[in-house]
């Protein structure tokens, strides 16, 4: 196994700094790393998170998380709830210490610095903007804590010292030239409880904007909001990432959020990092069957297979393909709907009675009973033109022959790990090969 | 009856003969009403009358004699006297027990395991009974025996007897105030609190508001506006009505020094026997303590809302 993609590190990494080997103690592998990073540019954003653990009491929440975010990335920490995404995100902002390991954000090692200290801001769920304070004041903030000392935020201050005015005036336009390109020019002196829902969120990320952070995160930002909104927003803040350059990190349990928006997307499940990779990745090549089933619109369809001297066969149909490099024995084969073709002729790999036909306008759903090949429902996803085809002299309540279409196949072992994907790739086999050998 | 009801469609009159659900509402709330009308608006009328009056307790003829008492009142250093330590008093307790108990409420909202211990101990000054708790008090600020003695006696202090000195006494009587006070004020501050939510408190951190005093001026101390009025109106009555400890520990004295407005109603009316001119004393006071809610609906209905 390539212990890189095991924990989550991007394998583009590697290209950058030297291979961190998952035998060295975390210190080792900071300074490693560290001393990568020096070499980098100044400005570098990047983020690594090593051998990252959070305990509470007796339970652990996550589990030796390593992980490293470029710099100006994209990144979405998708799971369900209950498995650490956000509480990674509250270690990265500094809510909460860590039990042990370590996060560098450029070449700092963040982990004991207080939340202010880390160059960081945040989106949060409910948005917590300040109720009491207008919207000016929610943005304008952030900046007097930062930039005016206790007693010059003193009342009356900006009286006594044109030193204290300059900063003020230069704070307002700040202030003014991040809430234009937001739309928030005409609301700055509402209260947040005067904001639509949509408001409140711009609001938010206009408030986390003005300090300029090297790093913007975001918990599930979204979810209070309708699905009509929810659409727009997920493109402004694709835009605002695209603007700023800015690395985002982005919580969020939606896989068709974390889908459209991501650079890459880090699956969670049970506090550990399954499997960080590209979204199109994620989606064809999971590593894990758990992470094929929370990705994707349409729930994967799973078959028990049996796999004898490289032939596999579900519920004793033997199908098309061959798959030499397996050991034999018992497996579980997924595909997506989408890949699931209606077959012509004698080259089906099996047919099966359809129980459901449903139209979504730019596809349509046919679901099948999977029992003659020992599995649930089995789900087809077909374009309107090829179901038009595929009606012409048949009815829906027919069987429907269907084939796995070419490299479309997951095998998954008995523990839900991938085990080999596709089987005529000759390279990829080798290297299954090799993984099964280990 | 009931049966009837069940089948009508609810705040509809029946058409004849029964009882609308106005009227069965109005016979089930009657008895609240009377005895509200009984105990608390009709001896307000009693002493407004009797105030007009030179009702002395005890007799069966009284005299009309107009705004004679409160006239009498105006004149009365003793009254100043007392209206004057009350304010004093006030002006001690109130500060010090609600800007107190907001501190307190802030430390003790960020303790996870201590906070039900610190509440209790707070809180058990409320629940006991002011007049042996005074007794207490009274040995321990005592000038000669007490604790407080010993500990001046040993660093070579003069010894300082509270209740023996004219304006110590009335310092005295405001810490035993102050101390009887902060537990409620506290706890009402703490349920204030749970307002702020964590994600706020998260936010404010990462804005730079996490030092104590950033916090408490910027975040909780606006968010705790509503319940600062209140706490502080409630503070207010409270102080003017401070009684059992005077009673118990300095009946006023030493030469006036500590009589406070209800004390010395008391000691009129029911001493002296002038029920007239305690009633007039009595409206005072209660307009007083009317003008403290009337600040509280007024101040609280506007700054309420964010």
């Amino acid at each position: 196994m390539a212990a890189g993609v095991g924990h989550g590190v991007a394998p583009l990494a590697a290209a950058r700094r030297t291979f961190v080997g998952a035998d060295r103690t975390g210190r080792q592998r900071r300074s490693a790393v560290l001393a990568n990073k020096a070499e980098a540019d100044m400005a570098d954003h990047s983020i690594d998170i090593i051998d990252l653990e959070k305990r509470f009491d007796r339970t652990q929440v996550l589990k030796r998380i390593n992980l490293h975010i470029r710099d100006g990335e994209f990144l979405t920490l998708l799971g369900p709830s209950g498995c650490g995404k956000s509480t990674l995100l509250r270690l990265l902002a500094g809510f909460e210490p860590c039990t042990s390991g370590c996060i560098l954000i450029g070449d700092r090692d963040v982990s004991p610095l207080p939340p202010k200290a880390r160059n960081i801001a945040m989106v949060f769920q409910s948005y917590a903007l300040y109720p009491h304070m207008s919207v000016r004041a929610n943005m304008t903030v952030p900046l007097e804590m930062s930039r005016l000392s206790f007693r010059q935020r003193l009342p009356g201050a900006a009286l006594l010292s044109a030193k204290v005015r300059a900063i003020r005036k230069e704070i307002t336009a700040e202030v003014e030239s991040v809430a234009k390109p937001l739309g928030l020019e005409a609301l700055l002196d509402r209260k947040p409880a005067q904001l639509s829902g949509g408001q409140r969120q711009r609001v938010a990320v206009g408030r986390a904007m003005v300090r300029h952070p090297a790093v913007f995160l975001m918990d599930e930002p979204l979810s209070n909001l309708d699905a009509k909104l929810r659409q727009q927003l997920r493109e402004e803040i694709v835009d605002l990432h695209r603007r700023t350059g800015i690395t985002f990190i982005y919580v969020t349990h939606d896989q068709t959020e974390a889908m459209a928006m991501s650079d890459r997307i880090a699956v969670m499940e049970g506090g550990e990092i399954r499997q960080c990779a590209a979204p199109q990745e994620i989606y064809d090549r999971p590593d894990y069957l758990s992470v094929a089933r929370f990705v994707g619109a349409t729930a994967i369809n799973e078959m028990p297979a049996l796999v004898r001297r490289g032939s596999v066969s579900l519920n004793r149909q033997v199908l098309e393909m061959t798959l030499p490099g397996l050991a034999d024995g018992e497996y579980q084969l997924a595909v997506r709907p989408e890949r699931l073709h209606p077959a012509e002729g004698g080259n089906a790999d099996f047919s099966l009675p359809v129980e459901q036909v449903e139209f979504t306008g730019n596809e349509v759903g046919i679901r099948c009973n999977g029992a003659e090949i020992g599995s649930g429902a089995i789900r087809v996803q077909l374009r309107p033109e090829s179901f038009r085809q595929l009606r012409q002299g048949r009815h829906a309540g027919e069987r429907i022959a269907l084939r796995i279409a070419e490299d479309a196949a997951l095998i998954f072992d008995a523990s839900g790990r991938r085990v080999s994907v596709l089987p005529t790739q000759p390279a990829q086999l080798q290297e299954d090969r090799l993984e099964l050998a280990v | 009856m009931n049966s009837r009801s069940d089948l009508e469609i609810p705040g509809q009159v029946t058409p004849k003969g029964g009882l609308s659900h106005a009227a069965i509402a109005q016979a089930f709330s009657a008895p609240a009403f009377i005895l509200l009308i009984a105990t608390v608006v009709a001896p307000v009328f009693v002493v407004l009358l009797i105030s007009l009056t030179d009702y002395r307790l005890g007799r069966l003829t009284l005299n009309f004699i107009g705004l004679g008492n409160y006239a009498r009142m105006l004149a009365d250093p003793f009254f100043w006297g007392a209206l004057r330590n009350s304010a004093i008093y006030t002006a001690v307790v109130v500060p010090v027990s609600v800007f107190g108990a907001l501190c307190l409420a802030v430390l003790l909202d960020s303790r996870r395991r201590s906070r039900r211990f610190y509440e209790i101990v707070y809180f058990l000054p409320v629940t006991s009974t002011l007049t042996a708790m005074s007794i207490v008090w009274s040995y321990l600020l005592n000038g000669h025996i007490g604790p407080l003695a010993s500990l001046f006696s040993t660093l070579g202090l003069p010894p300082l007897d509270f209740f023996a000195d004219g304006t110590l006494a009335l310092i005295g009587l405001a810490i035993i105030g102050i101390w009887h006070l902060i537990g409620f004020n506290l706890i009402l501050f703490l349920a204030g609190l749970t307002v702020i939510s964590g994600e706020l408190k998260e936010a404010s951190a990462l804005d730079g508001m996490d030092g104590f005093w950033d916090r408490l001026r910027y975040l909780t101390w606006p968010l705790l506006a509503p319940t600062t009025i209140v706490v502080f109106v409630l503070s207010c009555i409270q102080a003017f009505q401070v009684f059992d400890t005077v009673a118990v520990l300095t009946n006023g004295g030493p030469y006036g020094a500590t009589e406070m407005l209800l004390h010395k109603i008391n000691t009129d009316t029911f001493t002296g026997l002038k029920a007239g001119y305690g009633s007039a004393l009595t409206v005072v006071y209660l307009i007083l303590i009317g003008a403290f809610s009337l600040v509280q609906v007024a101040v609280g209905n506007r700054k309420a809302h964010f």
